[in-house]
């Protein structure tokens, strides 16, 4: 849990350099951002400006090269991969773009997933936890099914349950409506903001200016860098001129 | 507990959901662990497992316990066959052992009459003659009526007892309480069955032919039908066996044994003895060996090749676990989108590579069950080459406790060796690939470092591979020299039959005459070119004296000759010593010339 008034996400100066060979690639340059608990942001860009690589760190999918970065004010950056491991399991919730639903294990056993790798958790709470997450999302009666029974709408909502049965400090979407039709999208969509409106912390990352709307907030990435919405429109041109 | 019992549904969940893949692994993991239980099966039998005797650990067997016969001349090294009389000064003193029991060298096939009138239908056994205190010393005790004692073998032909064997018991004697106390009439003379051993018992001597019975010592002449071994300055044919004092160590023991037999050979030799005998005598010792697992000439014979073949059944299980190897890691890398899902949601690599083991322990486990049936069946036909025929063996082909230890073990390890390798690759997963689809090539596990595993797997069978076939080439290469050796005789259309006659009752006098009928009427007959009979000694080992009949060989020296296009041949083994009481026919059989065609 943050103080009042400290964000749960601080990055200050955040470098991220890949290595090819002999080739650097920068992919995100000096950035600074903050989100707070409850705050529901929305990082947009073309591709390749850096949102899913920013979004890895964020998640302790990927260390940064160079920068701050404090998780609930303990700083993350340098943590070994059992430490972010436990952290990735206890304080952040993902939904990915292909749902990543692990196809021979049931609904149930989806939703369990994440829970069974923390160390000391009853089974009776991981009961409870499943059947919480799963009515909330509406997949409750659906819990013996596989994911290649259910159409992806459905198996984003199992994803979300996922997300959400660890109590999560926050979820982290990459792309949630990127495989999903309009209308499977908007509900989606909806469903995150319901999560949102009931006090979650949300960080999705969105190239579609119409579900970016859906955010409180929107962050703009451009070459590795945030950059303001009218200095966005003005670099585009620049690129297509 | 309940995350490994998820662990084990999803592994049979993956399993199932490549079938083909699960039976081929399954089936070669059978083989594999078959093929490695079936031969520690024998091992265990042969060579691990204790007598079933009280303490046998306190056991010291007499030396390897592995030469049989009746031999007469005793040359320097370790002795392991005794004669009656020196078994009878050790009994008198036997001061760093509590006891010492004496056995014939060899098995005596005996002819039995199970009617006490000696009327009834005859049936061969096989007996073994024994000391008194032979079961008293061996910790051994039936399950009905008395065991012999030290009283049954005071007087030499006096008691004519016998104690029987389970199964000769259950099978021979219809199981019947009231066998003990009756009589059976063993090559004419009548006995009194006084006792019946446990299913699990087959003597000091771990041999192809189980013993059906055994017998007083002291009945050698009624039960061998001859002369008597028994008599001072008589033949070596005994094996000994005594039980360890408490306190008093092995070598302790073994320099006094071996004191008193240098001693007793030569008072023997007389006063007259030659400094060379003497000398002679200084470098005979008898090696005291621990005993609790019996002595066996079946072990010294297949010691060596079943550790050979032991380390190639284990060569060809590393050949599986390597190409299993294989085929796991080739699927880690299509199941790396689940695995890096699963890293991303916060597994840790150990738990993964949990995950990953647990499958490959469940392959090999079902493939370890399966392979305990394969196993069954492989030993049965590895003990039936061992014992060659034998009616009833004391090799059990039945897993026991430490068979299904060992496959439970191999499994596990079989497991775990196929196991590891992907799950070494799944430590140094990278969980990128979760988050991106588009970068699951660019770092996911397929970089140098992971390519090299499966390229040193692949590597490390065909290496192995190419060693066992070029040693089974040389083996087979080897049996087909085997095969074209050339003998020194003219081994086409021989036949052999090998016949007993004294236990069809025929007395010494009556074989000659029995032999040249036996012979003219083979002679007469169409097909037949010649024939001649010949005492084993004619073509095997001589340690010992054949029967008197057969010391005048004159009858067929001639027609062997002839028969074989040579004279006579070297020893094969000396382990067939005691068999010359038996003789062979020699057939030498030619086609007519209608049946040519």
């Amino acid at each position: 849990m943050t103080e009042a008034g400290q964000p749960l996400i601080q990055i200050e100066d955040l470098t991220k350099i890949f290595y090819t060979d002999e080739v650097e690639t920068h992919a995100l340059s000096g950035v600074h951002l903050a989100i707070r608990k409850g705050e529901y942001v929305a990082m947009s860009g073309p591709s390749g400006c850096g949102k899913s690589t920013l979004l890895s760190i964020i998640g302790l999918l990927d260390t940064p090269t160079d920068g701050k970065y404090q998780l609930n004010s303990q700083p993350v950056e340098n943590l070994d991969f059992g430490q972010r491991s436990r952290i990735r399991n206890q304080e952040i919730g993902f939904i990915f773009q292909s749902f990543n639903l692990i196809g021979d294990l049931t609904v149930y056993e989806n939703v369990e997933l994440p829970l069974t790798y923390r160390q000391k958790m009853p089974s009776a709470d991981r009961k409870k936890r499943v059947m919480e997450s799963l009515e909330r999302v509406g997949m409750a009666h659906r819990v013996r099914h596989y994911p290649s029974q259910l159409s992806g709408g459905q198996q984003q909502r199992v994803a979300v349950a996922r997300a959400l049965g660890g109590h999560p400090s926050i979820l982290l979407a990459d792309e949630p409506t990127g495989n999903l039709d309009s209308r499977n999208g908007e509900a989606v969509m909806e469903l995150l903001q319901n999560l949102h409106r009931e006090g979650a912390t949300i960080c999705m990352v969105t190239h579609d200016p119409r579900f970016a709307k859906h955010a409180q907030r929107e962050v703009h990435l451009f070459d590795g860098k945030v950059v303001a919405e009218e200095d966005l429109q003005k670099l585009m041109q620049d690129v297509h001129a | 507990m309940s995350n490994l019992i998820q662990d084990v549904r999803y592994g049979l969940r993956m399993l199932a959901k490549s079938p083909g893949f699960t039976a081929v692994a399954i089936l070669s993991l059978a083989l594999g662990i078959g093929a490695n239980t079936a031969i520690f099966t024998l091992i265990n039998g042969l060579m691990l497992k204790s007598l079933p005797v009280r303490d046998p650990r306190q056991l010291v067997s007499f030396g390897k316990g592995t030469d049989g016969g009746e031999v007469d001349g005793i040359g320097p090294g370790p002795l392991d066959i005794f004669p009656y009389d020196f078994y009878k000064q050790l009994e008198r003193e036997h001061e760093p052992l509590q006891d010492v029991c004496a056995s014939g060298s060899f098995p005596v096939r005996v002819s039995v009459r199970s009617s006490g009138a000696g009327s009834g239908p005859a049936t061969q056994a096989i007996s073994h003659l024994v000391s008194g205190n032979f079961f008293s010393v061996l910790g051994a005790e039936p399950v009905m009526g008395t065991a012999l004692t030290a009283a049954d073998t005071d007087a030499a032909g006096g008691h004519p007892v016998a104690v029987v064997s389970y199964r000769y018991w259950q099978q021979e004697l219809a199981a019947d309480r009231k066998a003990i106390g009756g009589a059976i009439t063993i090559n004419g003379t009548p006995f009194t069955v006084i006792g019946v051993m446990p299913p699990n018992f087959f003597g000091a001597e771990l041999n192809a032919d189980a013993p059906d019975m055994w017998l007083p010592l002291t009945m050698q002449q009624e039960v061998m039908l001859q002369p008597s071994l028994l008599n001072p300055h008589g033949l070596y044919w005994l094996h000994l066996m005594g039980r360890r004092k408490d306190g008093i160590g092995v070598q302790q023991a073994q320099a006094w044994v071996t004191n008193r037999l240098q001693q007793f050979m030569a008072d023997r030799e007389g006063a007259q003895i030659s400094t060379q005998r003497r000398n002679e005598i200084q470098k005979i010792y008898v090696p005291l060996l621990p005993g609790g697992r019996g002595v066996s000439h079946l072990r010294e014979q297949f010691e060596q090749p079943l550790r050979i073949l032991m380390g190639v059944v284990v060569l060809v299980l590393v050949i599986a676990c390597a190409n299993l190897a294989n085929f796991l890691l080739s699927k880690s890398v299509s199941r790396e989108r689940e695995l890096s899902t699963r890293l991303a949601l916060g597994a840790a690599h150990w738990r993964l590579a949990r995950q990953i083991l647990t499958e490959a322990v469940l392959l090999s486990s079902i493939g370890g069950v399966l392979g305990l049936l394969f196993a069954f069946l492989g030993t049965r036909a590895l003990v039936d080459f061992v014992v060659a025929g034998a009616k009833h063996t004391t090799l059990d082909p039945k897993p026991d406790l430490h068979v299904l230890a060992f496959t439970f073990g191999v499994s596990l390890l079989t497991g775990i060796a196929f196991g590891i390798a992907p799950a070494l690759q799944i430590s140094r997963m990278s969980v990128a690939p979760a988050l991106n689809a588009t970068m699951r090539t660019a770092v996911g596990a397929g970089g140098r470092s992971s390519r090299l595993l499966p390229k040193t797997l692949i590597i490390a069978q065909v290496t192995l591979s190419l060693v066992l076939l070029v040693g089974a080439g040389l083996f087979l290469r080897t049996l087909q020299n085997l095969r074209n050796q050339d003998f020194g005789f003219n081994r086409r259309n021989l036949l052999l039959v090998s016949f007993d006659p004294k236990l069809a009752a025929y007395k010494s006098e009556q074989l000659d005459g029995l032999y040249e009928r036996i012979l003219s009427r083979l002679s007469a007959l169409p097909g037949i070119k010649s024939a001649a009979i010949a005492g084993r000694r004619q073509y095997m080992a001589a340690v010992g004296t054949p029967p008197s009949s057969f010391r005048d060989t004159r009858l067929c020296r001639t027609k062997i000759s002839r028969l074989y296009s040579i004279a006579y041949r070297r020893s094969i083994s000396k382990q067939s010593a005691y068999l010359y009481c038996s003789v062979a026919l020699l057939v030498c059989k030619t086609l007519r010339p209608q049946q040519k065609s």
